[in-house]
Protein backbone atom coordinates (compact mmCIF):
# COMPACT_ATOMS: atom_id res chain seq x y z
CA UNK A 1 0.00 0.00 0.00
CA UNK A 2 1.43 3.22 -0.91
CA UNK A 3 0.59 5.80 2.10
CA UNK A 4 2.60 6.36 5.11
CA UNK A 5 1.92 4.67 8.66
CA UNK A 6 1.26 7.24 11.24
CA UNK A 7 1.78 7.24 14.67
CA UNK A 8 -0.36 9.47 17.50
CA UNK A 9 -1.61 9.61 20.74
CA UNK A 10 -4.83 7.15 19.84
CA UNK A 11 -2.13 4.90 18.73
CA UNK A 12 -3.29 1.45 20.32
CA UNK A 13 -0.29 1.37 21.99
CA UNK A 14 -0.66 5.27 23.50
CA UNK A 15 -4.00 4.52 23.98
CA UNK A 16 -3.43 1.13 26.03
CA UNK A 17 -0.42 2.88 28.03
CA UNK A 18 -3.12 6.00 29.04
CA UNK A 19 -5.74 3.53 30.11
CA UNK A 20 -3.00 1.67 32.43
CA UNK A 21 -2.38 5.16 34.32
CA UNK A 22 -5.84 5.89 34.63
CA UNK A 23 -6.41 2.42 36.41
CA UNK A 24 -3.66 2.16 38.08
CA UNK A 25 -4.40 5.96 40.07
CA UNK A 26 -7.75 5.14 40.39
CA UNK A 27 -6.59 2.18 42.23
CA UNK A 28 -4.50 4.32 43.89
CA UNK A 29 -7.21 6.62 44.78
CA UNK A 30 -9.27 4.62 45.98
CA UNK A 31 -6.71 3.02 48.19
CA UNK A 32 -5.70 6.05 49.79
CA UNK A 33 -9.27 6.76 50.57
CA UNK A 34 -9.61 3.65 52.04
CA UNK A 35 -6.90 4.06 54.42
CA UNK A 36 -7.92 7.45 55.32
CA UNK A 37 -11.35 6.10 55.84
CA UNK A 38 -9.88 3.05 58.11
CA UNK A 39 -7.94 5.75 59.59
CA UNK A 40 -10.84 7.49 60.48
CA UNK A 41 -13.29 5.04 61.71
CA UNK A 42 -10.71 3.16 63.75
CA UNK A 43 -9.26 6.10 65.52
CA UNK A 44 -5.90 6.36 64.25
CA UNK A 45 -6.56 9.57 62.61
CA UNK A 46 -8.26 11.78 64.82
CA UNK A 47 -7.54 15.31 64.23
CA UNK A 48 -5.00 18.12 63.85
CA UNK A 49 -2.50 18.06 60.89
CA UNK A 50 -2.08 14.07 60.15
CA UNK A 51 -5.61 14.38 59.23
CA UNK A 52 -6.19 17.17 56.83
CA UNK A 53 -2.36 15.88 55.24
CA UNK A 54 -4.10 12.54 54.90
CA UNK A 55 -7.15 13.69 53.19
CA UNK A 56 -5.54 16.41 51.19
CA UNK A 57 -3.42 13.89 49.93
CA UNK A 58 -5.91 11.16 49.50
CA UNK A 59 -8.30 14.09 47.61
CA UNK A 60 -4.46 15.44 45.49
CA UNK A 61 -4.80 11.32 43.94
CA UNK A 62 -8.21 11.94 43.21
CA UNK A 63 -7.77 14.87 41.35
CA UNK A 64 -4.57 13.62 39.51
CA UNK A 65 -6.99 10.31 38.78
CA UNK A 66 -9.17 12.99 36.98
CA UNK A 67 -6.46 14.53 35.08
CA UNK A 68 -4.91 10.75 33.89
CA UNK A 69 -8.52 10.46 32.88
CA UNK A 70 -8.87 14.45 30.93
CA UNK A 71 -5.84 12.66 29.27
CA UNK A 72 -6.81 8.76 27.93
CA UNK A 73 -10.13 10.51 26.86
CA UNK A 74 -8.06 13.39 24.87
CA UNK A 75 -6.27 10.40 23.27
CA UNK A 76 -9.41 8.38 22.00
CA UNK A 77 -10.47 8.40 18.51
CA UNK A 78 -14.03 9.95 18.36
CA UNK A 79 -15.71 6.72 18.55
CA UNK A 80 -14.34 5.62 21.43
CA UNK A 81 -14.59 8.88 23.12
CA UNK A 82 -18.75 8.95 22.35
CA UNK A 83 -18.77 5.60 24.12
CA UNK A 84 -17.11 7.07 26.67
CA UNK A 85 -19.15 9.96 26.92
CA UNK A 86 -22.23 8.13 26.61
CA UNK A 87 -21.36 6.21 29.58
CA UNK A 88 -20.18 8.93 31.21
CA UNK A 89 -23.53 10.61 30.58
CA UNK A 90 -25.41 7.35 31.86
CA UNK A 91 -23.35 7.43 35.10
CA UNK A 92 -23.47 10.79 35.88
CA UNK A 93 -28.06 10.52 35.66
CA UNK A 94 -27.97 7.15 37.47
CA UNK A 95 -25.53 8.52 40.20
CA UNK A 96 -27.92 11.73 40.60
CA UNK A 97 -31.30 10.45 40.25
CA UNK A 98 -29.95 7.49 42.56
CA UNK A 99 -28.15 10.28 45.32
CA UNK A 100 -31.67 12.03 45.60
CA UNK A 101 -33.62 9.30 45.59
CA UNK A 102 -31.44 7.96 48.70
CA UNK A 103 -31.51 11.82 50.51
CA UNK A 104 -35.16 11.59 50.53
CA UNK A 105 -34.90 8.30 51.97
CA UNK A 106 -32.51 9.39 54.68
CA UNK A 107 -34.84 12.24 55.08
CA UNK A 108 -37.61 9.75 55.57
CA UNK A 109 -35.65 7.72 57.96
CA UNK A 110 -36.09 4.52 55.86
CA UNK A 111 -32.16 4.37 54.90
CA UNK A 112 -29.34 5.56 56.84
CA UNK A 113 -27.92 8.40 54.45
CA UNK A 114 -24.12 7.95 55.46
CA UNK A 115 -23.78 4.81 54.40
CA UNK A 116 -25.42 5.73 50.95
CA UNK A 117 -22.63 7.85 49.79
CA UNK A 118 -20.75 5.24 49.95
CA UNK A 119 -22.54 2.51 47.97
CA UNK A 120 -23.25 6.02 45.26
CA UNK A 121 -19.68 5.65 44.45
CA UNK A 122 -20.31 2.13 43.76
CA UNK A 123 -23.06 2.62 41.58
CA UNK A 124 -21.87 5.32 39.58
CA UNK A 125 -18.83 3.36 38.52
CA UNK A 126 -20.95 -0.53 37.63
CA UNK A 127 -23.25 1.89 35.58
CA UNK A 128 -20.14 3.30 33.61
CA UNK A 129 -18.72 -0.19 33.36
CA UNK A 130 -21.86 -1.47 31.94
CA UNK A 131 -22.30 1.91 29.76
CA UNK A 132 -18.61 1.36 28.14
CA UNK A 133 -19.40 -2.31 27.57
CA UNK A 134 -22.74 -1.61 26.29
CA UNK A 135 -21.05 0.79 23.80
CA UNK A 136 -18.47 -1.58 22.64
CA UNK A 137 -20.82 -3.94 21.83
CA UNK A 138 -23.50 -2.11 20.25
CA UNK A 139 -20.52 -1.05 18.01
CA UNK A 140 -18.48 -3.79 17.42
CA UNK B 1 -25.56 7.25 6.14
CA UNK B 2 -24.67 4.48 4.12
CA UNK B 3 -21.67 4.60 2.32
CA UNK B 4 -19.13 2.96 -0.23
CA UNK B 5 -16.02 2.42 2.25
CA UNK B 6 -15.94 -1.01 2.03
CA UNK B 7 -15.91 -1.29 -1.97
CA UNK B 8 -13.40 1.15 -1.75
CA UNK B 9 -11.00 -0.33 0.79
CA UNK B 10 -11.37 -3.46 -1.58
CA UNK B 11 -10.39 -2.06 -4.51
CA UNK B 12 -7.49 -0.80 -2.97
CA UNK B 13 -6.77 -4.35 -1.39
CA UNK B 14 -6.94 -2.72 1.96
CA UNK B 15 -7.12 -3.92 5.39
CA UNK B 16 -9.44 -1.84 8.09
CA UNK B 17 -6.43 -2.03 9.86
CA UNK B 18 -4.63 -0.24 7.39
CA UNK B 19 -7.35 2.13 6.93
CA UNK B 20 -7.38 2.47 10.61
CA UNK B 21 -3.81 3.20 10.83
CA UNK B 22 -4.01 6.26 8.15
CA UNK B 23 -6.58 8.03 9.51
CA UNK B 24 -5.73 7.44 13.00
CA UNK B 25 -8.48 6.13 14.60
CA UNK B 26 -9.43 2.28 15.79
CA UNK B 27 -9.88 -0.82 13.54
CA UNK B 28 -13.53 -0.69 15.74
CA UNK B 29 -13.98 3.08 14.37
CA UNK B 30 -13.79 2.11 10.43
CA UNK B 31 -15.94 -1.28 11.26
CA UNK B 32 -18.36 0.51 12.45
CA UNK B 33 -18.19 3.66 10.18
CA UNK B 34 -18.35 0.58 7.42
CA UNK B 35 -21.62 -1.32 9.09
CA UNK B 36 -23.62 1.90 8.87
CA UNK B 37 -23.49 2.19 12.67
CA UNK B 38 -21.84 5.13 12.86
CA UNK B 39 -21.61 8.18 11.28
CA UNK B 40 -18.25 10.02 11.13
CA UNK B 41 -17.84 13.79 12.52
CA UNK B 42 -17.17 15.90 9.90
CA UNK B 43 -12.89 16.44 10.06
CA UNK B 44 -12.89 12.23 9.80
CA UNK B 45 -15.30 12.68 6.74
CA UNK B 46 -12.56 14.83 4.77
CA UNK B 47 -9.66 12.63 6.33
CA UNK B 48 -11.75 9.57 4.93
CA UNK B 49 -12.09 11.80 1.33
CA UNK B 50 -8.45 12.39 1.05
CA UNK B 51 -7.13 9.15 2.14
CA UNK B 52 -9.50 7.86 -1.31
CA UNK B 53 -8.53 11.00 -3.25
CA UNK B 54 -12.80 11.35 -3.29
CA UNK B 55 -15.26 13.92 -2.34
CA UNK B 56 -17.37 12.89 0.44
CA UNK B 57 -20.11 12.61 -1.42
CA UNK B 58 -18.78 9.68 -3.52
CA UNK B 59 -18.32 8.11 -0.24
CA UNK B 60 -21.33 8.79 1.53
CA UNK B 61 -24.70 8.75 0.63
CA UNK B 62 -26.84 11.24 3.20
CA UNK B 63 -30.19 9.28 1.73
CA UNK B 64 -29.85 6.03 2.97
CA UNK B 65 -29.73 4.72 6.34
CA UNK B 66 -27.07 1.61 7.29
Amino acid sequence: MSFSLKKSCSSPQGSRWNELRVAALILIWTGSWLLVKIGIVEDVLVSGWPLWAAITASGGLGLLAVWAYLKHLGGLDELRRKIEMDALALAFGVGMVTGLTSSLLGDAGVLPWDEMVSYLFTVMFVTYSVGVIVGHRRYA
Amino acid sequence: MKNRLKVLRAERDWTQADLARELDVSRQTVNAIETGKYDPSLPLAFRLAGVFGLAIEEIFDPSGEG
